[in-house]
């Protein structure tokens, strides 16, 4: 566990990088994935690092050097790793995380017309 | 018109007078949408057709049944054109009690051979008079009763019996001769002809001819008429019309395919060849056939004008039954000595009032005036029954709770005077109409009642009701897709389904108001427009079903109705016997068979009397009380108090969510408020915001305003009672009669002439209401006031009769809930049946309730659900996999000799029945063995083996080899002791257990997953999702929900994205979650089953479905083991840098003062990350309100 830096914003997340699900999008191996506090709910989310779906994703590409570097964080290299974590999940925090209200009622409206089946 | 024929041929024809011109021409082979799935024609535009084409008389011979029979009479007769009735009926090959197939040819002539593979040929037939159409009936109706095979069959002997009056053919060409013919047998179809001609008569029996360009109708023809010609058979021109003009031939084919379920583009399906089935024109058929056979035309329009009335038969009369009355009475004079009688036992022998009296004169008055004593006798007959076999009769439904006379006689269970009903709301002298008592009963005993009837007035007398099931809008679209694209067509028809507007009360709008603009939702259906306007593909779809819409699919029984008849019904209206058991069925619907005099009464089964009484019995087994529903005051403090508390789930009619946030602002404290509340709370009423009112008004949050002030004193002993607002009918009535000097007939008649709304009809009704009040001294302000009131309240207002009816067990089911908890919650449980979403709703209950509910225990548990003590038992028969006769039998065990002391003596005493080894793993995986002392787990792995072991046994003993080997009962010991479980077995881990709990009671008994993390959820979420469905919270309405992720499944959409469907669960229920494309990107990662999560969606509630989720996003909340520990850790944080001295003193007196079993942890955390955990060791509290209330005076320190 560790924290990110800044206040008055402090957020705690967790690493996993054991036991990890397949990457929901493609299927493969993620190199981690960490659970950070949810921003507009109570409780949590994870967001997984995975090497063929986050290539194009400039905010991983530290984080995917790193795994393509080192294979794996081990005790030399774990300053690294924590301060590029950090910037990535700083990163992450960034992006949108909820749908929004228009997007998601075209989505109601496309499923109520029978475009899902 | 009147002219002369003379054409006819083989001696027929002649003078024929008032059918026809000579170039006219009747059609005699019809088939209507009665020819299920095979005729597309409706009567009315049929006869329409009929009489546009200037024909003066119509056929119709539907296929087997003359179900069709009185609409398409009726029908006819408003467009002017003479009806015949027919039918084509099936001839059994050999009798009709022969019931295997039948070849005739040689194996190579198959297609030529008994129609239906060998099962029936066809004839055609019309009744020539009342006295034929009587006889088709009854041959119809024994077609079916003796001769089903595939289709009701006729035979010779049948058709000898009843020829009378009957006029037939030798039919198409799937009729006897033809088919012989084809066959190349012609002294066959000679032999046949000949027979036929014999049964009907020389005049009565013709030679059919069809000519629809078809072979089979050409092959034999010359054959036919060489046999017409030997024979003397006149020859008879015939259209075989399945719909009405040509350009219906489309949908037809499309009929044919829904018929036969098979794709339009099938080579090889059933089809018309030829667009020629319609009604052709006088001027076709005869282009056809005048002068290819002279007479064949004429000869229809002699038969028609042979055709006399049947009025007679369809004419309504008096059909009601008599009661048996001792000799020397008749059913007046009998109900006269029996309403006294009722009255005496009502009043326990006290003298009867005045006004009771003079209302009983009154009432048997009118009922002798109207002709109704004997319904009375009949009905109270079934009552009394009833009552003798304890079967629970409800204690009132619909306006007959208004007439005393029922009372008397134990119809009804509600004093009308004392609650204000009245007798005119039921029969009202004024008009005349039969009166309708619709009964409530034990839904289990309801076949009781229905075989006691058929005992008691002759099973030829009784039956239940044919209903006609149609093909709605959406079930056309389905259809239509699928003949269309097949199996994949139902994922289109779903999409048109859906672009529809939603349905209303249930009700779609027909596909014909899509572009209908006079149609009253047409602005609604932009949507679909707009789909169908832009795909091709689907608005061919719509195109086909619209052609389908409304057709007849199939005959359904009517759930509740039951005809009984003075007469046998064969001798009255076509029956039938339903093939899978044989149950007598009418052939006309209900309001046919009443227009023509029969009795109709409505049995129903109401699952809350089935509760009603296995309360009782549950409050006698628990308790040793006998208890009397019927005897019960309608005022009971406890009962009051839960009605006002809004704990109602599971409460006769007050089960809703919004009905009991009414009820908590209602808080009803007398039975009127029941009453009240159930005519209230309907979308009249509350659209006039009348619910409300009522309850601000009753406590005080509003004034009563007088609907004007000359009124308030006149209305006061009518409308006080529901604090000046119009409520009930019988209201708006007593109005009427008050204040405009009406008779009650007389405000009756006003009150349905309200109810209607027609700007000419009201506006004649005013003056007649003004003058009234004009005559009491009304001034015009208090009668416009008055009239502006009593107009849409007459359209809300409600039967009080039905309400205060259904009132009472409304109370006798909050009376028990109140006082009897446990005893009632296992019959509402018990009730439920396989309903596990109920069962968890009622489960969750009791939990709240703090009943505890016991897993299944094979040596506590009976067939259902039962009280014990306070708590309840769960019902072995709730066990999936586990019968009925499973339970009697193991329960029976129990009784005869003992508990059973452990898994051995279980598995020797059981019958071999119960020694299954389905039965015993579900059992086991249910819980129901933990009270014999082993793990599930451990009898799981030895239950095979016990099994194997002891029915060999068992079946040894049955064979009798135990008599030579008397020791079998030690062997089975010996043996069973190396099956039991090792001792020291460890259970399966909380989950597993409750997994297979799960799976063999429906729902979490003995714990829940989630048990412990009520806390978590409670404070992740908003709702329960079993308030989603109780609030009944409106489509959109956006929610936060907690819960566990079960069945999570990923699909994908037409365009490829991946979106997922999931079900969250609580401890009180499951939900559908959706979660469309940009939401699965969003939360993809964090669905997985059995993961706990908040998420935050909006209500999906459309076309009665059972309510969605459609989420936008989710959170992960974490529940550890601690979590899910009894008494939770409670955890504190402060930051490390902020404790002071003072701040440790507080915190412990606080712990001090709350002593508990919770353990306290603080979260010390560092100011620049990290932070250290402590347990504290000498205090552990009770995390009370007041408890927290108190930590916020440190705000240091915050709560996890």
């Amino acid at each position: 566990m560790t924290d990110l830096p800044g206040e008055p914003a402090r957020v705690t997340f967790a690493v996993d990088v054991q036991n990890l699900r397949p990457c929901h999008r493609c299927g493969g191996d993620p190199y981690l994935a960490v659970t950070i506090p949810h921003a507009t709910m109570s409780g949590n989310r994870t967001i997984p690092l995975c090497p063929r779906c986050d290539a194009a994703d400039s905010v991983s590409h530290g984080l995917l050097a790193f795994f393509a570097v080192h294979s794996a964080v081990a005790e030399s290299n774990t300053n690294v790793f924590q301060e590029l974590a950090r910037q990535w999940v700083a990163a992450k925090l960034q992006q949108p995380g909820t749908v929004t209200d228009d997007t998601f009622q075209t989505e109601v409206d496309a499923w109520r017309a029978g475009e899902f089946d | 018109m009147a002219t002369r024929l003379g054409r006819g041929a083989g001696g027929v024809g002649g003078a024929v007078e008032g059918v026809g011109s000579v170039d006219s021409f009747v059609h005699l082979h019809v088939h209507t949408e009665f020819s299920m799935l095979d005729g597309l024609a409706r009567h009315k535009p049929l006869v329409e057709e009929a009489a546009r084409l200037a024909m003066p008389a119509l056929a119709i011979t539907d296929h087997g049944n003359m179900y069709g029979a009185y609409s398409f009479w009726s029908q006819a007769r408003k467009v002017g054109v003479k009806p015949i009735v027919g039918i084509e009926a099936y001839l059994a090959p050999v009798d009709r009690f022969h019931k295997k197939p039948v070849r005739w040819g040689t194996p190579d002539q198959r297609g030529d051979d008994v129609s239906g593979s060998g099962a029936y040929s066809h004839m055609t037939m019309w009744a020539q008079d009342a006295v034929g159409l009587r006889a088709l009936f009854k041959l119809s109706s024994l077609a079916s009763i003796d001769g089903y095979y595939f289709k009701p069959r006729m035979d010779r002997e049948l058709l000898a019996t009843h020829a009378k009056n009957i006029i037939a053919t030798t039919g198409c060409p799937s009729g006897e001769v033809q088919t012989r013919l084809r066959l190349g047998q012609a002294e066959e179809a000679y032999k046949a002809a000949a027979e036929f001609q014999e049964i009907f008569g020389k005049d009565n029996f013709y030679l059919e001819l069809m000519d629809h360009g078809l072979s089979i109708e050409r092959r034999v023809r010359d054959g036919l008429l060489d046999i017409g010609k030997r024979l003397g058979i006149p020859p008879l021109a015939t259209g075989d019309s399945h719909y009405v003009t040509k350009d219906q031939a489309k949908a037809h084919d499309a009929l044919l395919a829904v018929q036969s379920g098979s794709q339009l583009d099938d080579p090889n399906r059933f089809k018309f060849d030829g667009d020629g089935y319609y009604i052709w024109s006088a001027e076709e058929m005869r282009g056809l056939w005048d002068n290819q056979v002279a007479g064949a035309c004429d000869n229809t329009l002699a038969i028609a004008e042979r055709i006399g009335s049947y009025d007679e038969v369809f004419a309504e009369s008096s059909r009601m039954p008599l009661f048996p009355v001792p000799e020397g009475e008749d059913q007046m004079t009998w109900l006269v000595k029996e309403t006294w009688r009722g009255m005496e036992r009502r009043f326990r022998g006290e003298p009867l009032p005045q006004e009771y009296r003079e209302r009983v004169e009154y009432e048997l008055r009118i009922i002798e005036q109207m002709g109704f004593p004997a319904y009375f006798l009949v009905v109270a007959d079934l009552c009394n029954y009833a009552r003798s076999q304890r079967i629970r009769v409800g204690p009132g439904r619909g306006s007959a709770t208004g007439c005393m006379v029922a009372y008397a006689l134990g119809i009804t269970e509600l004093d009308p005077i004392e609650h204000k009903l009245l007798f005119e709301r039921f029969l009202n002298p004024e008009r005349i109409s039969m009166p309708d008592i619709d009964l409530d009963f034990d839904e289990r005993r309801r076949g009781d009642m229905i075989r006691y009837v058929s005992d008691k007035w002759g099973a030829d007398r009784v039956a239940q009701i044919i209903t006609f099931g149609t093909i709605k809008a959406k079930a056309a679209l389905k259809d239509a897709a699928r003949i269309m694209h097949g199996q994949p067509g139902f994922s289109i028809a779903d999409r048109i389904s859906k672009a529809m507007p939603p349905a209303v009360m249930g009700k779609d709008i027909s596909l014909s108001g899509v572009y209908n603009q006079q149609d009253p939702r047409y602005n609604e259906a932009v949507e679909i427009r707009t789909l169908l306007d832009s795909d091709p593909s689907t608005r061919a779809i719509y195109d086909t079903a619209l052609g389908l819409e409304g057709v007849i699919r199939q005959p359904g029984v009517h759930a509740a109705g039951i005809i009984i008849s003075d007469a046998p019904l064969l001798d009255v209206i076509p029956i039938w016997a339903r093939p899978q058991d044989g149950a007598t069925i009418t052939g006309f619907d209900y309001p046919t068979c009443e227009s023509m005099g029969l009795l109709k009464m409505d049995f129903l089964g109401l699952r809350n009397l089935t509760v009603l009484d296995d309360a009782v019995d549950n409050i006698k087994a628990n308790r040793g009380l006998d208890f009397d529903l019927d005897s019960l005051p309608l005022a009971d403090d406890a009962a009051f108090e839960l009605l006002a508390r809004g704990d109602t789930l599971g409460v006769f009619q007050l089960d809703g969510g919004p009905m009991r946030a009414l009820l908590r602002a209602m808080a009803p404290n007398k039975f009127e408020d029941i009453a009240a509340v159930l005519a209230l709370y309907r979308p009249g009423p509350m659209a006039a915001n009348a619910h409300i009112d009522y309850a601000d008004r009753k406590n005080g949050r509003k004034p009563v305003v007088p609907i004007h002030p000359e009124l308030e004193t006149p209305l006061a002993e009518i409308l006080d009672e529901t604090y000046g607002l119009i409520v009930y009918q019988e209201q708006v009535m007593a109005i009427a009669q008050k204040v405009a000097g009406y008779s009650l007939g007389g405000a009756d008649l006003l009150r349905r002439a309200m109810g209607k709304k027609k700007k000419e009809i009201l506006d004649k009704e005013f003056v007649g209401f003004e003058k009234g009040m004009q005559d009491h001294g009304f001034s015009a302000g208090a009668i416009k006031a008055l009239w502006d009131i009593l107009l849409p309240f007459a359209g809300y207002a409600f039967n009080k009769s039905h309400t205060a009816g259904y009132g009472i067990v409304s109370f006798w089911t909050a009376y028990l809930k109140a006082n009897f908890p446990a005893e009632y919650m296992a019959a509402l449980l018990t009730s439920v049946g396989d309903d596990k979403d109920k069962m968890a709703v009622y489960l969750a209950e009791c939990r709240r309730m703090g009943i505890t509910v016991m897993t299944p225990d094979v040596n506590a548990s009976d067939l259902r659900f039962t009280a014990v003590g306070e708590d309840i038992r769960f019902g072995l028969g709730a066990v999936r996999n586990v019968g009925a006769g499973v339970v009697d039998s193991l329960v029976k065990t129990r009784r005869e000799s003992g508990p059973y002391s452990g898994w051995k003596d279980f598995i020797n005493r059981s019958e071999i029945s119960v020694c299954n080894k389905r039965v015993l793993e579900s059992l086991i995986k249910a819980g129901g063995f933990d009270s014999l002392g082993h793990t599930r787990r451990g009898l799981l792995e030895v239950h095979e083996q016990s099994v194997d072991a002891a029915v060999s046994d068992k079946r040894k003993k049955e064979a009798g080899q135990d008599s030579l080997f008397d020791f079998g009962t030690a062997e089975i010991a010996d043996l069973s002791e190396s099956l039991l479980p090792t001792p020291g077995e460890t259970e399966w881990d909380r989950k597993t257990k409750l997994g297979f709990e799960r799976e063999m009671l429906g729902l979490y008994v003995s714990s829940h997953p989630l048990a412990g993390a009520e806390r978590i959820l409670k404070a992740n979420s908003e709702l329960t999702i079993a308030q989603i469905s109780n609030e009944e919270l409106t489509d959109g309405t956006q929610v936060v929900l907690a819960g566990m992720l079960t069945s999570v499944a990923k699909r994908i959409t037409k365009q490829g994205k991946v979106w997922a469907s999931a079900t969250l669960e609580d401890l009180d229920g499951g939900i559908e979650v959706l979660f469309f494309p940009n939401t699965y990107e969003l939360v993809a990662d964090r669905l997985a089953d059995e993961l706990v999560v908040a998420v935050k969606g909006r209500v999906n509630r459309r076309d009665n479905e059972a309510a969605k989720i459609n989420a936008q996003d989710l959170a992960i909340l974490t529940v550890t083991d601690a979590d899910l520990e009894k008494h939770p850790p409670i955890v504190l944080t402060m930051m490390a840098d902020r404790v002071q001295p003072a701040m440790v003193a507080r915190l412990q007196e606080i712990f001090k003062m709350h002593p508990g079993d919770h353990e306290i942890r603080i979260k010390l955390m560092r100011p620049h990350g990290g932070g250290t955990l402590l347990r504290i060791t000498n205090y552990s509290v009770n995390p009370t309100t007041a408890f927290w209330s108190e930590m916020k005076t440190e705000p240091a320190v915050t709560r996890e």
